[in-house]
């Protein structure tokens, strides 16, 4: 079975959602509350092997249960049986790839069905195979759902370790035929051992001679004589009274990761028929290297064939072993939900900020300096700020910085992420301002067309700027960083001496000092590569630290206007 | 031995197999989709009565009903096409012409030559048969042969009980359309039908086939047939009536009187007091058009229709009500006394027009003295129709009639004891006795049909004692003047 499109009208949060799956292996990601976990429910409940299933009001969007809700899933790769004119061959629809459903099949079509679950106000339940020849639809049974395998592996796991219908043992175990017969024993036999042990059941007895003498007061006579006995439809062993041991512990009680894993490990095997599994949270209860081998195991699926998994998950470990193409961005919009597709300009993203994905608002920084100061900035000054803490930091490369970061920005804004652009106007961008403030981004850029160390030592007074180049004889060196300022100065390095504060002093121009040091910042002489001094993110983490104790001499400077701009964007 | 039959059947994948009348043609078949069958089977047949006698059989068997499915092609077709409308094309989902048949083949034809309805069928099923496969429309033939490409499938059938070609709607021809596609398969070779019965009968007829099948000359002298031979042609009719009469005395029997032609099958069902009442063709068109007549005339008219309709199904209907038909119809009363009542009926007809009034009329009709009721099934589906019509199952007396008479095509019809028909009405059933009333008329097909009706006797009135069939006109001209019977008639035969 392979899931291709859901349908979901007034489902809990969801007032409308159509997602055309387009995927064997995908991971559901956005911020809180964006219905991620509805989907995966929405379509387990349509899938659902179960007779029924207790909804209530609340399972209505807006609690309106005026109107039902419905969730249509369409499914392909069926089992032949389901196929079948006598089951459901008739009400067939057509499925083209990528992501066109015919209403008949047409020529080249692949044959599926679309199952839908709906409730109406009575909260009862109905699953029916629907098409547009036939809106009603014909209803299908639990057993023809079971056959679809659809396993949901979620917070409610421990009933997949016991014999209960549609667990993922009991599924192992095939037709249940035997159990009955074998509780029905056990049943007995603890009958009788109750019978036998007349020691500890003397109280019971004699409160039933008692009954038997009061009872005969009225005429009541009894055939032989009352005792205290089990009844047995007082202790019904049910199939979900069988569960997976482990010695003589429940497997229940194993560790929450470890349940997980015996749980998809067995959903693996039964995945060989080609069933779907939903997995919420897949991080849940796993440290990171099991969480990856978990992901590259479900991935490949079992004996080649590849592994249908639709999941959720918070953890950017998880996003980090994912490629984009695998990943759906879920959105909710005032009840109507989005699930989009990750386009390729953001793999990196993926591989290098993932964390960027769960959040609502993404700050996209053109280069490594730009991003250590914001992070630095978050670090210390805006840490306190409940809105900054719900933004994501992304990273984008360094090298390739401005043909990579700007369609990321506009691939982020298309995904519904409020984005913001921060960068220098030294080079061109690609695409440009315009058409990045077109695709929806806030863009803020540093003035006078100057990269972010230019910007700083132009607007800090001089004891700022002698912080920076301080903090730069810190990470590389007195030598290096005196050599490079002075060759830019066309003085000799012996001129620079004591703390770089002091070196206006010895009636050197501060202008001219200023102009070398920003040169030098970009563009350190003495590294082969020629980095600047901040270009990493560490590095520029310091220098927000430097802004921030010039906050207040940079008043009206651009450093401060573009940072406040960043700050007003991220507050509103 | 017809173990053998049933087991070589079920192992051809594209096979073809000849089966003599009464020599167990369903029997094997059954037998096949019970003990070979591996996954679930696809029975196809042309009637419902033919569907009734199949599932009967495996049900016999014991054959668990989610391992085969048995439908009439048409039922079959129409079920596909119609799940799929657009794709189909089809204009409408209750067929009744030929042309709307025709269209329905079309549509099946061209929804299984695309994958995904391949597909779908063949989840659906491993094999498929085809019963009475001589009887195949050319369009049906190629919805088979669409299916055939898909499963294994096996047709079953005799070319010499081919009697429905008809110029607008050609048939297969066993020769060339059938054994180019598919391999011969031996069939059943033991008269089945007479083994308990008149075992002398069944030997004869298998071995008058190779005859037949030249168009050569049968001699009826010495063979196990009654013959009755008329020296006087002017002596054939009081002969005929006679023939039935006596063959009709064996009371705990079921009869059948055959002539080639209809309007002589009425007349002389007419002239057996009531004995025989004639086997109707199913789409029975007397019933829909008076039905609709009745719908469409008002007030004098429709009494008067409702009457026309009583004196096509009764004898001495017309002479006893002459007098009121011509005082209905002026519209000035009549002082006769004859047959008042009728009249009184008929006078509430023009009046309320309802239903009701019109079964009480044809109930009335029938109670006229000498009436004999020579043609039951129009006059009872008639009654049902109108309390179809009056219980609102249907808008009009017509549309009612169609529902009625598509109830009794699924449920069957009950037959009565003593017969009349043509070879067409007759074919695909079986009665104890037979008489063959005018076999001088018959191709060779027809007249195998024929004497093969009756398990324990065949009784034939004819000039000569020697039968020679008319030449087959192939796939060409009707033998009737009347048009040939539409797709709806062979869904029953």
């Amino acid at each position: 079975m392979r899931l291709l499109r859901v349908q979901i009208e007034r489902f809990r949060g969801i007032k409308s959602l159509d997602w055309f799956v387009n995927g064997e292996f995908v991971c559901l990601i956005g911020p809180g509350d964006s219905t991620k976990t509805t989907i995966l429910d929405a379509i387990e409940l349509a899938l659902s092997p179960r007779w029924s299933v207790p909804f209530d009001d609340t399972d209505f969007y807006d609690a309106d249960t005026l109107k039902p809700f419905t969730i249509t899933v369409t499914v392909g790769e069926l089992p032949a049986e389901l196929k079948s004119d006598r089951k459901f061959g008739h009400h067939a629809r057509g499925w083209l790839a990528p992501a066109t459903l015919h209403d008949e099949p047409e020529k080249g079509d692949e044959v599926v069905l679309s199952i839908r679950l709906q409730v109406p106000s009575s909260l009862e339940p109905t699953w029916a195979v629907v098409n547009d020849r036939d809106p009603d639809g014909v209803r299908i049974a639990a057993e023809d759902r079971e056959k679809l395998g659809c396993t949901r592996l979620g917070e409610f796991l421990d009933r997949h370790f016991s014999w209960a219908r549609g667990s993922v043992v009991a599924q192992l175990t095939g037709k249940t035929t035997g159990i009955t017969g074998v509780l029905a024993e056990v049943t007995r036999a603890a009958r009788s051992a109750i019978a036998n042990a007349p020691v500890q059941l003397k109280q019971l007895n004699d409160a039933a001679s008692e009954a038997e003498r009061v009872g005969k007061s009225l005429g009541v006579r009894p055939r032989a004589s009352y005792q205290a006995r089990l009844d047995t439809t007082g202790v019904s062993l049910g199939s979900s009274g069988l569960s997976l041991h482990d010695g003589d512990i429940p497997f229940r009680r194993a560790g929450a990761g470890t349940r997980r894993l015996l749980a998809v490990a067995i959903q693996r095997e039964l995945a060989k028929t080609g069933g779907l599994t939903l997995i919420d949270e897949v991080e849940h209860g796993l440290e990171p290297h099991r969480l990856r081998h978990l992901l590259r195991e479900l991935r490949a699926g079992p004996e080649g064939k590849k592994g249908h998994v639709v999941m959720t998950t918070h953890a950017p470990v998880a996003l980090g072993e994912l490629a984009a193409e695998e990943l759906r961005v879920v959105r909710c919009d005032a009840g109507v939900t989005k699930v989009q597709d990750v386009g390729p300009s953001l793999q990196h993203i993926v591989l290098k900020s993932a964390e960027a994905f769960l959040a609502r608002k993404v700050i996209v920084c053109e280069g490594k300096t730009e991003l250590g100061l914001v992070r630095g900035l978050a670090k210390h000054s805006w840490a306190s700020d409940p809105t900054f803490v719900q933004a994501g930091l992304a990273l984008t490369d360094n090298g390739g910085g401005r043909t990579v970061a700007p369609p990321a920005a506009v691939a982020l804004a298309g995904l519904g992420y409020a984005t913001a652009y921060l960068g220098d106007t030294d080079e061109p961008l690609q695409p440009d301002a315009a058409a990045l403030r077109a695709a929806g981004c806030e863009v803020i850029l540093w003035g006078g067309a100057m990269a972010l160390e230019a910007r700083l030592v132009a607007d800090l007074p001089w004891s700022g700027v002698a912080e920076m180049v301080q903090l730069a004889i810190d990470l590389h060196g007195d030598a290096s960083v005196r050599d490079a300022i002075a060759a830019r100065a066309g003085v000799k390095p012996a001129e620079l001496v004591g703390p770089p504060i002091e070196w206006t002093q010895n009636g050197l121009d501060e202008e001219a000092l200023r102009r070398a040091i920003s040169y030098a910042a970009q563009k350190h002489e003495r590294s082969k590569k020629a980095k600047g001094w901040f270009k990493r993110v560490d590095y520029a983490e310091d220098l927000a630290s430097i802004v921030i104790s010039n906050w207040e001499s940079l008043a009206g400077k651009d450093v401060r206007i573009k940072l406040e701009q960043l700050q007003g964007w991220v507050h509103a | 031995m017809p173990d053998d039959v049933a087991a070589s059947l079920a192992a051809s994948v594209r096979g073809a197999m000849i089966a003599p009348a009464g020599c167990g043609k369903t029997w094997t078949i059954a037998r096949a989709v019970t003990d070979h069958g591996q996954g679930r089977d696809l029975v196809l047949t042309h009637t419902h009565a033919g569907v009734d006698a199949i599932r009967r059989r495996l049900c016999e068997f014991r054959c668990p009903s989610a391992s085969v499915h048995v439908d009439t092609i048409a039922g079959w077709c129409l079920r596909l096409a119609a799940s799929f409308p657009v794709t189909s094309r089809i204009s409408t989902p209750k067929p009744r012409t030929n042309a709307e048949y025709s269209e329905i083949y079309a549509s099946a034809a061209r929804l299984l030559h695309m994958r995904p309805y391949r597909e779908i069928l063949r989840a659906s099923y491993t094999s498929v048969y085809v019963d009475e496969y001589q009887d195949c429309t050319k369009e049906q033939h190629a919805v088979i042969l669409s299916i055939a490409d898909s499963l294994t499938c096996r047709v079953v059938g005799d070319p010499l009980q081919s009697i429905f070609a008809f110029r607008d709607r050609p048939v297969v021809d066993w020769n060339t359309d059938v054994r180019s596609q598919f391999a011969d398969v031996t069939g059943p070779s033991d008269p089945q039908r007479w083994l308990n019965t008149n075992p002398e009968l069944g030997a004869w007829l298998l071995g008058i086939r190779p005859q037949l099948e030249q168009g050569l000359p049968i001699a009826l002298a010495g063979s196990p047939v009654k013959l009755i031979q008329v020296g006087d042609s002017r002596y054939l009719q009081p002969t005929q009536v006679k023939a039935c009469f006596e063959v009709a005395k064996d009371v705990d029997s079921r009869v059948v009187a055959i002539h080639n032609r209809r309007e002589q099958a009425y007349k002389l069902a007419s002239q057996l007091r009531g004995q025989y009442s004639c086997v109707e063709l199913v789409e029975l068109n007397e019933l829909h058009s008076a039905a609709e007549n009745i719908d469409q005339s008002h007030g004098a008219q429709r009494a008067l229709a409702v009457l026309d309709f009583a004196e096509l199904c009764l004898t001495a209907v017309g002479p006893a009500m002459k007098t009121q038909r011509e005082s209905i119809a002026s519209g000035q009363r009549t002082r006769s006394k004859k047959c008042r009542e009728q009249r009184e009926a008929l006078d509430a007809v023009a009046s309320a027009g309802s239903p009701e009034s019109i079964a009480d009329a044809l109930t009335a009709l029938r109670a006229i003295p000498d009436a004999v009721l020579y043609r039951r099934e129009p006059l009872d589906e008639m009654r049902r129709a109108c309390r179809a019509l009056s219980e609102g199952e249907a808008p009009s007396l017509a549309e009612a009639a169609w529902v009625v008479r598509n109830r009794t095509r699924q449920r069957g019809r009950k037959l009565p004891r003593c017969a009349m028909g043509t070879t067409l009405r007759v074919k695909g059933l079986e009665f104890d006795h037979a008489v063959v009333l005018d076999p001088s008329q018959y191709d060779a097909q027809n007249l195998y049909v024929a004497l093969t009706r009756g398990a324990r006797s065949v009784s034939v009135v004819s000039t000569t004692s020697t039968i020679t069939p008319r030449p087959r006109k192939q796939n060409s001209g009707t033998p009737y003047r009347r048009l040939a019977p539409s797709a709806a008639h062979t869904e029953e035969s």
